[in-house]
């Protein structure tokens, strides 16, 4: 494999995205603190593609959800995108206004969250909750739209759909909850699903049926969908691209089978040894020392070289994203150097 | 691979933990736990797992001393508990600890690392107030902390840190038996593989013996010597790990390791193996918990609670399964 690569170009991004649905190109996110502007995301670009998912994997605090919220413009109030731009087919969502942005969320880009009881309305019916996107996007009528909701809760694998949309969202069980969310999300048939830990928790025969359910529905509408995750096992069944975030950055970006068999990022090889698997008989799991930095306590240089086994000098300054093939990229110095050992 | 660890798994060794018939039932009469016998040896690590709500924590729970079981006998180390009141337990509470999931709701925000870990023996009257403070810096050592922590408050502390001092905080009283109920469920992958090392690092070194409470199969399958299934209240399967992994015998555990996501470098289904939800412990299926939604349920299945037993001569794997052996 021929290591010696070209650090990637603006233009070479802003060309491939007249294909993709989606491109997030070059965003900072920050966060405005007692102690001045803090950036917790940092120039990370990205592209959604027609019928495919991206995922986005990290541990907690690198970004990864804050990233998500920024694309539906749903950022804390004290954060906010610093720079770069979010363009929905060509249409720059960073800094529109909370009137179109009203349209799109749910509309064109919809997401689902970790825990469906905490983001379904405990007072209003699933039915209603699912019914309200039909009236706010489609103009439907209340009758109408109920029917509706009853046909996407059917969609969605839930039996008894005309039983269950008069439930309220205590009534159901924690997978029937998510199948409600995943409903309301693909009630108006959105371009772009944002599914941030989605099966989190679930338990795992439970979370078998939703990530099916979800691949199902990716493939009858073409839905676009990022997919948020820290799991690497689950990620690699629904990804077909994957992005590897450590401290607010993309650290390593590629097709599934570049992260996963061809791993180059000493973080993402370390993020996939120290998984545990089932199978693989160790007494000793390999380890990363130390923790992911919090946003005010970033080093200098590259973020990981602190922890990193293979840090040299160079790893005082900041690497850049370095293509590896036309799929894969990666911000490490040791592309260069050809240090790399295998 | 196999031989080595099956090896050690039939090593004889005396329980330490005796449950029989165990049931807890809360008011008005759902069974969280239902006639569970399970035996745990003195230094082992056996894995408790299932889906959330199986009754796997209530278990935990009773084995460590925290509640009581409604019916049937616990012993440990030879001592039946059940009858005991609070007073006769005290002794016996020093042998067993927990450790909790979640390591912020677990300790106690208004304490220091010092006065979390000299508590116990304060309760116990161990060690003069000086020895006090030098066992808990030793203990801290041993769970990759310092006497420079002594004095901060659990906040000041990372996730991981904090699972540090809860396990810290269980091995005060040095104890034989630990139940972990889901000790890394709350961390990130990283750390997570720190505590899990840890773990294992003490074992050795106390001699202790697990009860590892967790969903994660690939968790499990890392740091179990012996697996138990549980659903819906029941043990459905005990089985040493390389038996449980390699040829689960009961169908709800073949369809749990089949759910398990595991690394294919290409978007794949799952394929998925098990439709509807696990039942509520307030409406439970008659007969076998499992048969609505087992493949393989016949009629009998709807009738009759199949009991736990062996399916060849050897106690190595435990099935509760009206057709164990014989579904292919």
């Amino acid at each position: 494999m021929s290591l010696a690569g070209q650090p990637l170009d603006k233009e070479s991004t802003a060309e491939k995205s007249s294909q993709s649905l989606l491109t997030v190109d070059d965003v900072s996110i920050g966060f405005d603190t007692d102690d001045g502007l803090i950036r917790v995301v940092e120039n990370i670009s990205f592209t959604l593609q027609r019928g495919k998912t991206l995922a986005l994997v990290g541990e907690s605090g690198c970004g990864k959800s804050l990233s998500a919220l920024a694309l539906l413009n749903l950022l804390p109030s004290f954060g906010s995108i610093l720079s770069g731009r979010i363009l929905l087919e060509g249409q720059d969502l960073s800094h529109v206004n909370e009137k179109i942005m009203r349209r799109i969320r749910g509309d064109r880009i919809a997401m689902i969250f970790q825990e469906p009881m905490s983001a379904l309305n405990p007072v209003f019916t699933v039915g209603a909750q699912v019914a309200e996107s039909f009236r706010l996007h489609r103009g439907l009528s209340k009758r109408e739209s109920q029917e509706k909701a009853i046909e996407v809760i059917a969609s969605v694998g839930i039996p008894d759909p005309k039983a269950r949309a008069k439930n309220y969202p205590h009534e159901l069980s924690g997978g029937m909850r998510q199948r409600v969310m995943i409903a309301m999300a693909l009630a108006c048939e959105p371009d772009i699903l944002i599914a941030d830990e989605p099966t989190t928790a679930l338990g795992v025969t439970i979370q078998a049926q939703i990530l099916d359910l979800m691949q199902e529905l990716q493939a009858k509408h073409g839905t676009a969908i990022l997919f948020i995750s820290h799991d690497f096992n689950v990620v690699s069944r629904m990804a077909d691209d994957i992005a590897v975030m450590y401290a607010g950055k993309i650290v390593e970006y590629g097709t599934s089978r570049d992260i996963l068999a061809n791993a180059i990022h000493p973080y993402t090889k370390a993020l996939l040894e120290t998984t545990p698997r089932i199978g693989v008989s160790v007494s000793h799991l390999p380890a990363i020392a130390g923790r992911v930095p919090g946003p005010a306590a970033r080093p200098a240089g590259c973020y990981f070289q602190p922890r990193c086994p293979i840090s040299f000098a160079q790893c005082q300054q900041v690497p850049e994203l370095i293509s590896i093939s036309p799929t894969h990229r990666a911000a490490c110095f040791s592309l260069c150097q050809g240090e790399l050992d295998d | 691979m196999t031989e080595a660890s099956e090896s050690t798994n039939t090593v004889p060794a005396n329980p330490l933990i005796d449950a029989k018939h165990i049931s807890r039932v809360y008011p008005p009469g759902v069974a969280a736990v239902s006639d569970v016998s399970l035996m745990i040896r003195e230094g082992e690590t056996l894995a408790l797992v299932g889906e959330s709500g199986c009754g796997k924590s209530t278990l935990g729970r009773i084995l460590a001393l925290l509640d009581k079981p409604t019916e049937g006998d616990l012993s440990i180390a030879g001592d039946d508990v059940v009858a005991l009141n609070r007073k006769q337990l005290k002794p016996l509470r020093r042998e067993v600890q927990m450790i909790f999931q979640d390591p912020v709701g677990s300790l106690n925000p208004r304490h220091t690392v010092e006065g979390i870990l000299t508590e116990p023996m304060k309760i116990h009257a161990l060690y003069d107030v000086k020895q006090q403070d030098i066992e808990a810096i030793k203990l801290l050592e041993s769970v990759g902390l310092g006497e420079e922590d002594l004095k901060k408050y659990p906040h000041e502390f990372s996730g991981g840190q904090r699972q540090r001092i809860a396990i810290a905080r269980a091995l005060v009283l040095n104890p034989r038996f630990i139940v972990a109920d889901e000790p890394v469920s709350a961390l990130d992958v990283s750390v997570q593989s720190q505590i899990l090392n840890l773990l294992v690092e003490l074992r050795e070194k106390f001699a202790l013996t697990y009860l590892f409470i967790s969903h994660d199969m690939a968790v499990v399958h890392h740091i179990a010597d012996r697996v138990a299934v549980m659903y819906l209240g029941r043990i459905v399967e005990v089985a040493s790990r390389d038996q449980l992994f390699g040829k689960p015998e009961h169908p709800y555990t073949r369809a749990l390791l089949a759910s398990v996501p595991r690394m294919t470098y290409k978007k794949t289904p799952m394929g998925q193996v098990l439709h509807g939800d696990p039942p509520s412990p307030l409406h439970p299926p008659s007969g076998c918990a499992f048969h609505p939604r087992c493949p393989h349920a016949q009629p009998i299945c709807r009738q009759q609670c199949p009991n736990l037993e062996a399916i060849d001569g050897s106690q190595n794997q435990l099935v509760a399964c009206h057709f164990r052996g014989e579904i292919e």
